[in-house]
């Protein structure tokens, strides 16, 4: 379980997120949405530790981020929004150097990365420098290195941006067997079918607070719009507008 | 923990081997280095063999007997008459047309005249390179001049030593050895340069690379120090320089071995102990480089910044280099505890042949200790900064 407390984050005069307060349940995906800028990478980044908060704190399975942060990255599977690979590094190198930087046992990570590398459909790239690699295939290889070590969460950043569609279907199969295995899973997306057929929760962060929290159908309605993508435009257009004549 | 840095270390060393411009970077400038130095070698010593053995001196007027002398003593002598030129001897050193003349009598001495000969060295002393012949022509000129006073005073049925009540006599007692170092001078420069250079290409790579190709956030978001990921980075980039500082030692071996320094009168005989110890003396250095570069490196957005920051370490060693240089009798012990100032020396007394003080190493390897450190700890801090990662 993930729980984000009251967290506000300023860099400078700008307030990036304003007194946010979220809980992802064990077993459910939740799917983050917004537009640029509103603050999900932020969220994020808060999240593994990587930036600390101006105010407010998120504990991870009840471990506290900003006291034990190696404890919690431990415990994460993370696709952050810069996913850069290591171009002299086969694929497989790629995932296995994660592996070993999670302090998996020698004798696991082969295996590990062939059922990654399978199930994602690399078998092609596996063995290739990741130097010349399509926007779709550093994808799938980051996503692979993200998640090798088996995490007890994953929070992905846009996973499925580039990917074909039968690599799709295959990110969406995995997120769920992770659901189906107790796992949180949050994901951020800008593809509206996507979040409606996987998600389990939809939120919505607009202007860095959260505008609307429930199921695709809660937020919908709570909107009066006719889908989802209306009512997320509604949303967000609604907190710019207010955000600016606030400030 | 030891796993961890095993992996960081190996992943950096795969990654450096198969960076061909940074392996260009890295293994490039020993070689035409060396190149260079040999050539600089072996030019010099043609020039010097040239200049001893070919002194062409310009003579107007007659002194049939001092003439013959200095033939004698392999000095070629050039007619320059006013009769059959435009300008005089004077006129032709002034304009810069000629480097340096002798004017003797216009008519010769009668035989048996005992007036002393008026000869006069025409020469401009602003031109550098017209001291070494000159001395040579006027130390001929002086034992021209002794001897025949010696003959004269014997005449008188005197002894001649009467002409000579102080005889200077001179001894050079520096070893032939010490001779080549004054040649060699450049060379641990040469070596305190490649060990600083080796590894630049490399830790730009691992630092401002990892910020350029943006793996940094990721790398950061595994369960892994960042002083781990820094120690790990630095020892290969150690491993690294070592390598290249093996190949540039290796290189003037062969050099050093090949390069014709007997023909300049001196030995030069860096023997296989002597390389070991000079190795062994670089490992700080190179520890100390690898240190300065990762910390300079992650405080740049990409490679080509960090190349430029990182250039101005290769001028360190060039401020002990002209220290050394311009007071070569300052030595004192502490010497040895500033980095880069007591390689300097150290290498230098190894290259002709001395045997560095015992405790020398141990003064690197403590003196290295505090910088590698503290740069490491600060690389490591930058390393986490949000506009590290994220800038």
């Amino acid at each position: 379980m993930i729980e984000i407390n009251n967290i506000s984050k300023r860099f400078g005069d700008v307030r990036a997120l304003d007194n946010v307060s979220l809980r992802i349940n064990d077993g459910e995906i939740v799917g983050l949405l917004g537009l640029n800028g509103a603050g999900k990478s932020t969220l994020m980044r808060l999240m593994v530790g990587l930036l600390s908060p101006s105010e407010g704190s998120i504990t991870v399975d009840g471990i506290d981020v900003a006291q034990q942060p190696e404890v919690v990255r431990r415990a994460l599977g993370v696709l952050p929004d810069t996913a850069g690979l290591y171009k002299r590094l086969t694929a497989r190198e790629n995932i296995a150097y994660y592996a070993r930087l999670q302090g998996m046992d020698e004798a696991a990570i082969k295996p590990a990365c062939d059922n990654l590398i399978e199930l994602l459909g690399m078998q092609s790239i596996a063995e290739r420098y990741a130097d010349g690699f399509s926007l779709g295939e550093r994808m799938k290889t980051a996503l692979a290195r993200a998640i090798v070590h088996g995490p007890a969460h994953i929070l992905l950043d846009e996973p499925t941006n580039g990917l074909d569609v039968i690599t799709t279907r295959a990110v969406r199969r995995l997120l769920q067997a992770q659901k189906a295995a107790g796992k949180c899973v949050l994901f951020s997306s800008h593809l509206m079918y996507e979040v409606e057929n996987l998600c389990d929760r939809v939120v919505v962060i607009a202007g860095g607070r959260i505008v609307a929290d429930g199921t695709v159908n809660e937020v919908v309605s709570q909107t009066g719009c006719a889908s989802l993508e209306e009512a997320f435009v509604q949303l967000s257009e609604i907190k710019e507008q207010g955000y600016v004549a606030h400030a | 923990m030891w796993r961890t840095l095993k992996a960081v270390f190996y992943k950096e060393l795969i990654d450096a081997v198969r960076d061909k411009r940074a392996l260009r970077l890295a293994f490039l400038p020993p070689v035409y280095m060396v190149v260079f130095f040999s050539l600089g070698i072996g030019f010099a010593i043609h020039l010097q063999k040239e200049g001893q053995s070919n002194i062409e001196l310009n003579v107007s007027g007659h002194a049939p007997e001092l003439i013959a002398w200095l033939e004698e003593n392999q000095i070629t002598i050039q007619r320059h008459d006013t009769d059959n030129n435009d300008t005089d001897l004077y006129q032709a050193i002034e304009n810069g047309e000629l480097e340096f003349g002798l004017s003797l009598p216009v008519e010769p001495q009668a035989p048996g005249d005992k007036e002393p000969l008026p000869v006069t060295l025409v020469y401009n002393a602003a031109n550098q390179s017209v001291h070494g012949p000159l001395g040579t022509v006027r130390n001929l000129m002086y034992q021209f001049s002794s001897r025949q006073a010696a003959i004269n005073v014997m005449a008188r049925g005197l002894s001649p030593e009467l002409m000579a009540p102080v005889r200077i006599k001179e001894t050079n007692v520096a070893s032939e050895q010490q001779m080549g170092g004054l040649i060699l001078a450049g060379v641990p420069l040469l070596l305190l340069m490649s060990a600083m250079m080796g590894s630049m290409g490399f830790a730009a790579d691992m630092t401002a690379g990892e910020r350029e190709r943006r793996s940094l956030e990721p790398l950061l978001i595994n369960p892994t120090s960042s002083g781990l990921i820094i120690a790990g980075k630095w020892l290969a980039a150690v491993s690294l320089t070592l390598t290249v500082v093996a190949l540039t030692l290796l290189l003037l071996s062969i050099a050093l071995t090949l390069l014709p320094f007997n023909q300049m009168g001196f030995r030069v005989d860096v023997g296989a102990l002597a390389v070991l110890a000079i190795f062994a003396s670089l490992i700080p250095v190179a520890m100390i480089a690898a240190a300065l570069q990762l910390a300079l490196g992650i405080l740049s957005r990409s490679f080509k910044d960090a190349q430029t920051y990182m250039s101005l370490l290769v001028l360190l060693p060039m401020i002990p280099f002209f220290i050394v240089m311009t007071s070569p009798g300052i030595y004192a012990d502490w010497q040895l505890w500033v980095p880069l100032l007591g390689h300097q020396t150290v290498l230098k007394s190894l290259l002709l042949g001395d045997a560095a003080p015992s405790w020398a190493y141990t003064a690197f390897w403590l003196s290295a200790l505090p910088v590698v450190l503290v740069a490491l700890w600060f690389a490591g801090r930058q390393l986490r900064r949000p506009k590290v990662i994220y800038g």
